[in-house]
């Protein structure tokens, strides 16, 4: 109704805004090292100990039955990071591997567990790791929002061309069907268990089956596995064997093997 | 029982027969549930064992109740009152004892199919294939037997009993063919579902009810020594659950894909029966009234009515449950199991007791040994089933809500435990009470004889007097 | 008296038919238009997961179904099936999706008549009570091993289930036997047939 006092309201507005939010951050990092890894405690002994193991270590009761072992938090070695090779996953990573489960192995995802209860999942599961706090999580790659051609024919072309040049037959074979000329001699991998290839026509892809998802596989390698990161490949564009956006075209190709005519999971809450 | 040329009007060797074997698979269905509640406890006793997989216990569970507790005691029931109320035995009495044979016959052959891996997978229609046939060869020779004394007797007039029997001779065989040959063998999916829902819904409403209420209309009136209260209401409800009962099988599936014009029209006739059975209910009260003390002084009518009551409450139940805005949340949760519970063992069960508190003297021709243990066994009976209801429906709201939260599901198994808990300990006092019943039928046929044969019904010495 | 008596048995049979026209034959018409398909045309295609069965536990696969092929998969089926309805999952378990309640965020899509209109839902296995959830949108929702080790000991994976184990699916060295691996194929199934977009079409692709 007063005009003239409306800048002097939106400024306090803004102010009030500042001192909420910043009060709200406060909360919420106490919290974090606090009640949500004891609330995550909770969660994980009902829902995640029957695999993951009571000490975290990939030992529960049911893994000796699944064929893909569950995790072992101990060693702070993850599989599926936004941040690059030898560093710790960011709490998205773990957050988002919850949410959506790791297609093919015996991860279910997580949808109905609420927001916070994943979330205090993840506080917990990083305890057992004592180093996480001292290390920290590594920067996430940048990830640029998929070029148009992706997925284009043409592109899946180029990307076969990257698929033999790049030698990635060799394991996963000429067909991506996992069964390449080494697919049986790789060394177990770091938790001593045996590697398998992907067969990337299984079905949807562990790490997620968007093109970023893709993207964010190969650019930071599979952490303990024989599956390296091809982000400095990519990066030396030198216009004769890596070409601008090149990186794209082999997402193409590996998105084209996949085989999805099925519902990857329960429809997440959000 | 070979007492001279002339047949006794009234096989009591057979009804005696009928209810041992009604109260032996009392307990198998008991001890089954039983057994069955302790894997919600996480506690089953039998882990692992092929031939006791608690699935495979639970289809003995139900089919024994039906077929072994209920269907057992009611033959025995029509045995001792269609002979009364025609004046005519039964058509034969070695055709009796052949369907007596038969049908235990029958119901080892469920239990052993059913353990081994051969039920089906229609709920109560469970029986293994190789035995449906036989069930309905039995069925049809129970229906000539007990149906030629009605076609014969020069009585006035039909007893509204006799309606009820007649109605359920007429239905019960055909229910029993369309539950258990047309969703397995011809219609799929579906429509098959519909067909399964008419089944579980008329296998209640078109044998176990109609038998029931025929033998009320024969016991109340005698025990009471006072004509029924109304013959209109007598016809009206009769002929209205005849016209509405077997219209609502597809209630059991709503919300599912069968075409909803089914739906609707199950929703409607159930609401419907239940203002008709309201009336069953006056009738019987009406009955009742000025008598009341009755109900005291005399243990098999103070079950008689208890039945009633939690038919009132179970019908009152389902005019509500039936509707979509009930079922959003109490479909698929404890709520149903409680309510099938309440009509099963709380209404047909506790009518039954008290048709063994009244015929089993006469049966044995030895008074009842022990008054005090059968009100005890009333009280315990009645007290624990009434816990388990009032507590799986609770739990069934807990379930619904949680559901309907979208909490991951683990969530609605954890928060069922205390019920669940509470559950087991309702069965287990039931049990105990059916412990102390057998043991007092097994007392009362083992104590030396007395003069007490043929007292008329409905002066029975052992319970008049009963005291609370 | 015996015309009386008579009305009645007659009366039983008219409200019978009356309401069997009514609740059972009825339906029956209204999806008398859908196709009914039979075990081999539901078993085409051939799940992911019952090719992935063949790669998780080759031997067994091998012993008991042979090759993957569709013939190999409605063989599966059918045993798995038996195993579903010998255990009584379906009292425990439904295989219908409600438009109620949020299930179809829960599950996935609302069921659809089309889907149950084939010879593995005879009889149909929809269930009346949920004490574990509904599994008619299983398929893809756990992995092949995940079922194992369920199957094997459900309260080894999550600790407060209910469900008995079923150790009789599997052989001594922990690997699923005929009916375990029929199982889990027939778990996997189960659903299939709901692209990735929640599109319902009826099984098989074989059939209509």
């Amino acid at each position: 109704m007063a005009e003239p006092t409306y800048g002097r309201t939106l400024a306090s507005r803004l102010a009030l805004a500042a001192v909420l939010i910043v009060a709200t951050l406060g909360t919420a990092s106490a919290e974090n090292t606090e009640t949500l890894a004891a609330h995550g405690a909770t969660i994980y002994a009902t829902y995640c100990q029957g695999c993951h193991g009571e000490n975290g270590d990939g030992h529960g009761p049911a893994a000796d039955m699944l064929i893909v072992k569950p995790r072992d938090f101990t060693k702070g070695v993850f599989k599926f990071r936004s941040t690059p090779t030898g560093e710790l996953p960011t709490d998205d990573d773990l957050y988002r591997i919850i949410t959506n489960g790791a297609y093919g192995t015996s991860m279910p995802a997580w949808p109905l567990l609420s927001e916070r209860e994943r979330r205090a999942v993840v506080a917990f599961i990083k305890t057992y790791y004592p180093d996480w706090q001292s290390e920290g999580p590594g920067q996430p790659i940048y990830i640029p929002s998929p070029p148009e051609f992706t997925g284009s024919q043409a592109s899946i072309v180029r990307g076969r061309e990257l698929y033999e040049l790049l030698d990635c037959a060799k394991c996963h074979g000429d067909q991506g069907r996992g069964d390449g000329e080494s697919a049986n001699d790789l060394d177990p991998d770091i938790w001593g268990n045996r590697q398998r290839p992907f067969d990337f026509t299984s079905g949807p892809l562990r790490g997620g089956s968007r093109f970023e998802d893709i993207y964010r596989t190969f650019m930071t390698g599979v952490g303990g596995t024989a599956m390296p990161s091809f982000a400095d490949i990519f990066a030396e564009v030198d216009g004769e064997y890596i070409l601008e956006d090149d990186a794209w075209n082999l997402v193409s190709y590996v998105w084209s093997l996949r085989r999805s005519t099925q519902r990857t999971a329960q429809t997440p809450k959000e | 029982m070979a007492n001279g040329d002339s047949r006794a009007l009234v096989n009591l060797d057979l009804i005696r027969w009928h209810l041992i074997a009604s109260a032996t698979f009392m307990m198998v269905s008991m001890l089954g549930g039983l057994a069955y509640a302790f894997q919600f406890n996480q506690l089953y006793p039998f882990p692992s064992i092929e031939w006791l997989s608690p699935g495979r216990v639970r289809m003995v569970h139900t089919n024994m109740a039906a077929y072994g507790f209920i269907a057992n005691a009611f033959i025995a029931g029509l045995l001792f009152a269609i002979p009364r109320l025609t004046k005519k035995p039964i058509f034969s009495d070695q055709l009796g004892w052949m369907i007596f044979g038969a049908w235990q016959l029958t119901m080892v052959l469920t239990v052993i199919g059913q353990l081994a891996g051969y039920g089906q997978a229609i709920e109560w229609g469970e029986t293994p294939s190789f035995v449906d046939p036989l069930v309905l060869v039995g069925l049809v020779l129970l229906v000539i037997n007990m149906s030629v004394p009605i076609f014969r007797t020069e009585e006035p007039g039909l007893y509204v009993s006799l309606w009820y029997f007649l109605a359920a001779f007429g239905w019960t065989g055909l229910v029993y063919f369309m539950g258990n040959f047309l969703p397995e063998y011809w219609v799929p999916g579906t429509a098959g579902a519909a067909i399964t829902g008419l089944f579980i819904h008329d296998l209640v409403g078109l044998f176990v009810t109609p038998i029931g209420w025929g033998l009320m209309y024969f016991f109340v009136p005698l025990l009471l020594r006072k004509p029924i209260w109304s013959h209109a209401l007598s016809l009206i409800g009769f002929w209205g659950l005849a016209f509405f009962y077997p219209m609502q099988g597809v209630h059991h599936f709503l919300l599912s894909p069968i075409p909803m014009y089914a739906q609707y029209g199950a929703i409607v006739a159930t609401i419907a029966v239940e203002i008709v059975v309201l009336t069953v209910i006056v009738n019987f009260f009406g009955t009742l009234h000025g008598r009341s003390e009755a109900i005291r002084g005399n243990l098999a009518l103070r079950w008689f009515y208890t039945g009633m009551i939690l038919y009132a409450l179970t019908c009152l139940q389902c005019a509500f449950q039936v509707t979509l805005t009930f079922q959003k949340i109490i479909h698929f949760t404890d709520w149903v199991v409680a309510h099938a519970h309440m009509v099963m063992f709380g209404v047909f069960g506790f009518w039954i007791y008290g048709f063994f508190i009244e015929v089993w003297p006469r049966v044995v021709g030895r008074p009842w040994v022990s008054p005090r243990l059968l009100t005890l066994h009333y009280w315990m009976t009645m007290s624990a089933l009434a816990l388990m209801i009032v507590d799986l429906t609770a739990g069934g709201l807990v379930q619904g809500f949680l559901w309907r939260g979208l909490n991951h599901w683990g969530d609605s198994v954890i928060a069922s435990m205390p019920f669940w808990w509470v559950r087991t300990l309702s069965g287990l006092i039931i049990i105990s009470a059916q412990g102390l019943f057998i043991y007092a039928l097994w007392a009362t046929a083992r104590q030396p004889s007395t003069e007490m044969t043929e007292a008329p019904v409905g002066a029975s010495p052992a319970t008049a007097g009963v005291g609370v | 008296m015996e015309r009386f008596g008579a009305s009645f048995l007659v009366a039983a049979a008219v409200t019978f038919l009356l309401g069997f026209f009514l609740q059972g034959v009825m339906p029956v018409i209204t999806l008398s238009t859908l196709a009914t398909k039979t075990v081999e045309e539901v078993a085409d295609p051939i799940t992911p997961h019952f090719s992935q069965l063949a790669s998780d536990y080759p031997e067994e696969f091998q012993r008991y179904f042979g090759e993957v092929s569709v013939a190999s998969h409605a063989k599966a089926l059918r045993i798995g099936r038996d195993a579903y309805i010998a255990e009584a999952c379906f009292h425990c378990h439904s295989q219908f999706v409600r438009p109620v309640s949020n299930e179809d965020l829960r599950f996935g899509p609302v069921s659809k008549p089309e889907e149950y209109q084939n010879h593995m839902n005879l009889p149909h296995l929809f269930g009346t009570r949920r004490v574990g959830p509904d599994l008619i949108r299983e398929a893809g929702v756990h992995s092949n091993d995940w079922h194992a080790a369920h199957l094997y000991a459900p309260r080894n994976v999550a600790p407060y289930s209910v469900m008995p184990s079923y150790p009789w699916f599997f052989d001594e060295n922990k690997k699923p036997n005929e009916k375990g691996l029929a199982l889990i194929a027939y778990l996997q199934w189960l659903g299939s047939w709901v692209d990735e977009n929640g599109t319902i079409t009826a099984p098989g692709s074989g059939g209509m």
